[in-house]
């Protein structure tokens, strides 16, 4: 399986997915600039968290008109993996490829700490080495995670097992049902706020997030 | 021509900012306001002659602008700046 | 615009002596170095150059005290940031620089600017920023408005770093009536790099370019260095305009582009420098007389925000995100292609020159033509009048404080309540500080802590400033600041490399401002050359005062220490049930400056006793070796609110307790602020090592159990609190302050 780590003008946290991926997880992946034109090769792309065009307008808004996303649209709706985090959830909000959109948070404030989530979810390509309902700690870092959908999006969501992580203690930014990460109605795209590229590594002190690149690379494994 | 484009969150969409606003303009002493609504606008020159101003805003805050899933906008034609 | 004034006007009304420039500075200029009157230009450039925040030219002499070399250092001061050898053709650089002034002013911006200009210089350097820290001294939280100053100050700390995916992985925050009108911002930036990319700020070879990148200039922070080096009072309410506006996302481009370049394109490239204080004149110039080269600049070409903006605004501008480059003949269009790809100007403004003059054009006219040495080398050191201020002598004849203490529970309570003790995670979780995946240990522990990716090394960083200590003697006080920064890095199982600061101070033309300067920075000198940590980089910040009123003297030191092996990195909270305690250091009656003063006085006062260094020193070197053999389970070091305080601290955030017997200590003991003690604790099996190591600098207390209790018996009385209630009050005070109202 060969994965493309997208970097746009002020990405940030493309170095850590593509270390998770690459030095914990010995995957082939790659950096593609959001200039590119084409992702032909590529099985399954990562969107990385930061502050993609200073977040200015609405967190992920402009990163949507980037020359790469027109590749990214057409590999989701091929059915490869795409996975976001942070502010590629946003941006997969903005281009469309998830329902809802993310606010800020309701403290007004950037927060930056670990916050236990339910795995709702484990059916997903992403979640399939976590079990059922398990209960793990991912950290988060964001300003704008407040997850919101009319009420209607929100009922399709829970009824299609669409969310796939949840808050499971304290709702750290508002965000309706505690929604943390959901996919789309196929299941082979998935935003979430939290950042399992960054517990990875036991030196770090976490590895709840592990278990979710190596349930997409075995899929890849398989699929292959 | 220049056209003042504001984009608020929609009725139904909680804003907190709005909220914290609203409770310190209480505790200045003017419990008479009875909500706020924060929102951003943007001053949009278009060239002399443009044609068709109207469907071009429209069209700028529908793929730009706004996010239809939480905001809504409205705009106004200001007057030609002297 | 309106017609700048003639030399002869300049000359009568004496214009540049709200620039900060003196009459006998001026008649120096023109009757010795340019045997000529300055024009309007001119005039400012110097102004500008030869302020005190360009120059130094009051500080340098006290300067001159600190050590800057060792075996370890590859750059000292002078350069953007100072750089050492960390083994293995790597090297780490780093440097602090204040923001008082401008945040004092506009808190957001200021602090925001602050941090981007800090990155600059390190990546200026050819080092990628690794991590950031803060030290931020404010007024009590017992006001709204300097409530919202502190809001204000850490959100743009926070926003401007989070934007940057730089982690923000440590500092402090420390509050003081005396720093109310005039707050205190000093960001550190660390950064990593391959020796071999080491740069520097220079310009030479004639007919090379000088290249001007990055956002447009615009008329912001005009005189922001002389700004700095005036003091506040609230008539000059006008200068309080010059205070810039941020793009972090800007800078996250520069960044990449600049290192871009660096690293692949070194040939290209003669050097590079931030446009920082006092904006193009200082890079230009500081980078010419470095490279004892010419340089003539055509200010037309300079990328510009603004209309009509005269050449005295482009030079001395200080828009933020903006480099200087000096670039090897034939290659700026090379250079040019790198930063089209991220959407950023590129222009070359000017040529290296034969000669040494400094040549400006502007509009078709030559508005500056002076030897570059004139504006960085000639300025007149200024030899400073000082004096032992009055309240030292009498301090000393006075008997020292001795306090009572009835309820030793009741006081550590009351101190975990203190701001400057109790918990900041309601303003460090506002900062990312795990992006780039390398976090060891993040805000909260003794020091922050970086792994060295693709190695087994580990970079520990703190900063520290305790101005309440270097207002009761200056001299001792500057002792403390370093061995609070040492037993810090010792904490985590690093060795001490070198230091960076920023001397926090009020108005220097004030006598006894000046030797509080002085005799604080002998005290530090000394410190430094003890524990090996010379000083590679930092800054001064003068004029600290508002309405004639000064901040305590508050020296902060920014230090960095090596891990050998990031495997042995010690944490600060307690492990496992069953560790043996250690106090390691001798407790003394230190009760001057504590925070059990502050609590029970309201205020501070006394003489300080002083710290033997060379004892600190040895037993800390020992206790490292330890810690690297393994025989250290946690390390936490004893500041604020002293031993009970960091008994505490050790247990926050676990399920254990502690079961300690203090009879050699009294109550008030329990919360002496003697430097240079840590409170370790010892898996049982490597005790008969760690005591053998050790001796008499470490003495066995009592133990680690698995109650979530805190229990100690003293000298006539005993301590029993259940640690979870104890975290509640030090982890509620700052929330609940915020929250008020009042």
């Amino acid at each position: 399986m060969k994965i493309a780590v997208i970097v746009f003008p002020g990405s940030n946290c493309d170095l850590d997915i593509y270390e998770a991926l690459h030095t914990v997880c010995q995957a082939d992946v790659e950096y593609v600039p959001h200039k590119a034109t084409s992702l032909a090769g590529f099985d399954a792309v990562m969107i990385p968290g930061g502050f993609s065009y200073g977040d200015y307008l609405r967190a992920g808004a402009i990163a949507r008109f980037a020359p790469v996303m027109k590749e990214v649209i057409r590999l989701a709706k091929e059915g490869k993996p795409v996975f976001g985090t942070c502010n590629g959830f946003q941006i997969l909000t903005e281009a469309g490829l998830l329902p809802g959109a993310l606010k800020r948070n309701d403290s007004q404030q950037f927060v930056c700490k670990t916050v236990p989530l339910e795995v709702v979810n484990n059916q997903t390509i992403f979640t399939k080495q976590y079990e059922a309902h398990e209960r793990i700690n991912l950290p988060i870092a964001h300003a704008d995670g407040s997850y919101y959908a009319d009420q209607a999006t929100l009922d399709a969501l829970e009824a299609n097992h669409q969310v796939v992580f949840r808050y499971a203690e304290e709702n750290p930014n508002g965000s309706l049902n505690n929604i943390a990460g959901i996919t789309n109605q196929a299941g082979n795209v998935l935003g979430m706020m939290p950042h399992p590229e960054r517990a990875v590594e036991a030196i770090l002190g976490n590895t709840d997030g592990l278990r979710l690149f190596k349930s997409l690379l075995t899929y890849g494994t398989v699929k292959a | 021509m220049q056209v003042r484009i504001f984009v608020t969150y929609k009725q139904s969409v909680f804003d907190p900012q709005g909220e914290t606003i609203k409770d310190a303009i209480h505790t200045l002493g003017h419990q008479e306001v009875e909500a706020v609504k924060v929102g951003k606008f943007f001053d949009v020159t278009f060239a002399p002659g443009t044609k068709d101003v109207e469907a071009a805003v429209k069209e700028i805050a529908d793929q730009l602008l706004v996010n239809f899933n939480m905001e809504t906008y409205t705009y106004q034609v200001m007057e030609d700046a002297e | 615009m309106k017609a700048a004034m003639t030399p002869e006007e300049i000359k009568a009304q004496k214009p540049y002596l709200d620039w900060s420039l003196s009459e006998r500075e001026y008649n120096y200029i023109s009757e010795k170095l340019l045997g000529r009157l300055p024009n309007y230009t001119e005039t400012g450039l110097y102004s500008a150059m030869w302020s005190e925040h360009c120059s130094y030219k009051k500080s340098k002499p006290v300067l001159r005290l600190f050590p800057n070399k060792n075996a370890r250092v590859l750059q000292g001061p002078g350069e953007g940031a100072g750089v050492v050898d960390i083994d293995d053709g790597q090297a780490v650089v780093f440097k602090a620089e204040s923001h008082n002034h401008p945040s004092t002013v506009e808190p957001y911006q200021g602090a925001a600017t602050g941090v981007g200009g800090i990155l600059r210089d390190i990546f200026s350097m050819g080092a990628r920023p690794i991590a950031s820290l803060d030290s931020l001294h404010f007024g009590e939280l017992d006001n709204p408005t300097m409530r919202m100053k502190v809001q204000n100050t850490v959100k743009g700390i926070g926003d401007y770093g989070n934007c940057m995916g730089i982690p923000t992985v440590a500092g402090e925050t420390t509050f003081d009536p005396c720093y109310s009108g005039n707050l205190l911002v000093n960001a550190m930036s660390v950064g990593l790099m391959n020796q071999k990319d080491l740069q520097k700020g220079t310009a030479n070879g004639i007919g090379n370019a000088v290249m001007y990148v990055g956002a447009k200039t615009g008329r912001d922070g005009i005189h922001g260095a002389t700004f700095a080096s005036a003091d506040f009072s609230d008539e000059n309410a006008t200068q309080r305009s010059a205070v810039q506006v941020g793009d972090p996302f800007m800078e996250k481009l520069l960044m990449e582009a600049c290192l871009e370049l660096i690293e692949k394109h070194p040939d290209w490239l003669v050097g590079i420098q931030d446009m920082g204080a006092a904006g193009i004149v200082s890079s230009s110039a500081e980078m010419a007389s470095e490279g004892q080269a010419g340089m003539d600049l055509d200010l037309d070409l300079v990328p510009q925000r603004e209309p009509n903006m005269s050449a005295y605004e482009i030079m001395l501008s200080e828009s933020q995100e903006r480099m200087l480059l000096c670039v090897v003949k034939g290659h700026e269009a090379d250079v040019k292609k790198i930063f089209d790809f991220y959407d950023l100007e590129a222009v070359t403004i000017g040529r290296i020159t034969a000669g040494h003059n400094y040549v400006l054009h502007h509009d078709g006219q030559v508005v500056c033509d002076i030897p570059v040495s004139t504006l960085t080398d000639d300025v007149l050191e200024e030899a400073s009048e000082e004096r032992e201020p009055a309240r030292l002598q009498a301090a000393k004849a006075q008997p020292a404080w001795q306090p009572t203490i009835l309820n030793a529970e009741a006081t550590l309570r009351q101190l975990l309540a203190q701001s400057t003790i109790a918990d900041k995670s309601a303003f460090y979780q506002q900062y990312d500080s795990q992006v780039r995946t390398s976090t060891v240990f993040g805000p909260g522990s003794d020091a922050g802590v970086i792994r060295v990716r693709g190695t087994k090394k580990g970079l520990a960083m703190t900063t520290d400033g305790n101005g309440r200590f270097v207002y009761l003697d200056p001299e001792i006080g500057g002792k403390l600041a370093l061995t609070e920064a040492v037993t810090n890095i010792i904490a985590t199982g690093a060795q001490p490399l070198a230091i960076t600061d920023c001397l926090n101070y009020g108005d220097p033309n004030d006598p006894e401002i000046f030797w509080e300067l002085h005799h604080s920075v002998m005290g530090m000198a000394e410190a430094c050359r003890v524990y090996d940590t010379p000083v590679i980089s930092g800054n001064v910040s003068l004029y600290n005062e508002n309405n004639g009123q000064a901040i305590h003297p508050t020296p902060m030191v920014g230090m960095v220490g090596l891990i050998k092996d990031i495997n042995h990195v010690i944490p600060s909270f307690a492990q496992n049930a069953g560790d043996q305690v250690y106090l390691v250091g001798q407790t003394g009656n230190d009760f001057a400056g504590s925070e059990l003063q502050k609590l029970m006085l309201g205020d501070i006062s006394g003489a300080l006793n002083d710290i033997d260094l060379t004892q600190v020193q040895a037993y800390s070197q020992r206790l490292l070796r330890e810690m690297q053999a393994g025989h250290v389970a946690s390390a936490h070091d004893l500041a604020e609110g002293g031993l009970a305080v960091g008994l505490a601290e050790t247990l926050f955030n676990t399920d254990l307790g502690m079961n300690l017997d203090l009879t050699h200590l009294t109550a008030a003991q329990l919360f002496a602020e003697t430097g240079g003690r840590f409170i370790v604790t010892v898996p049982a099996e490597a005790t008969p090592d760690f005591e053998a190591a050790m001796g008499s600098d470490a003495q066995k207390v009592g133990e680690v159990t698995a109650s979530h209790w805190l229990q100690a018996r003293y000298q006539g009385g005993e301590l029993n609190a259940a640690v979870a209630e104890l975290q509640t009050v030090w982890k509620e005070a700052i929330p609940c302050q915020l929250k008020s109202k009042a």
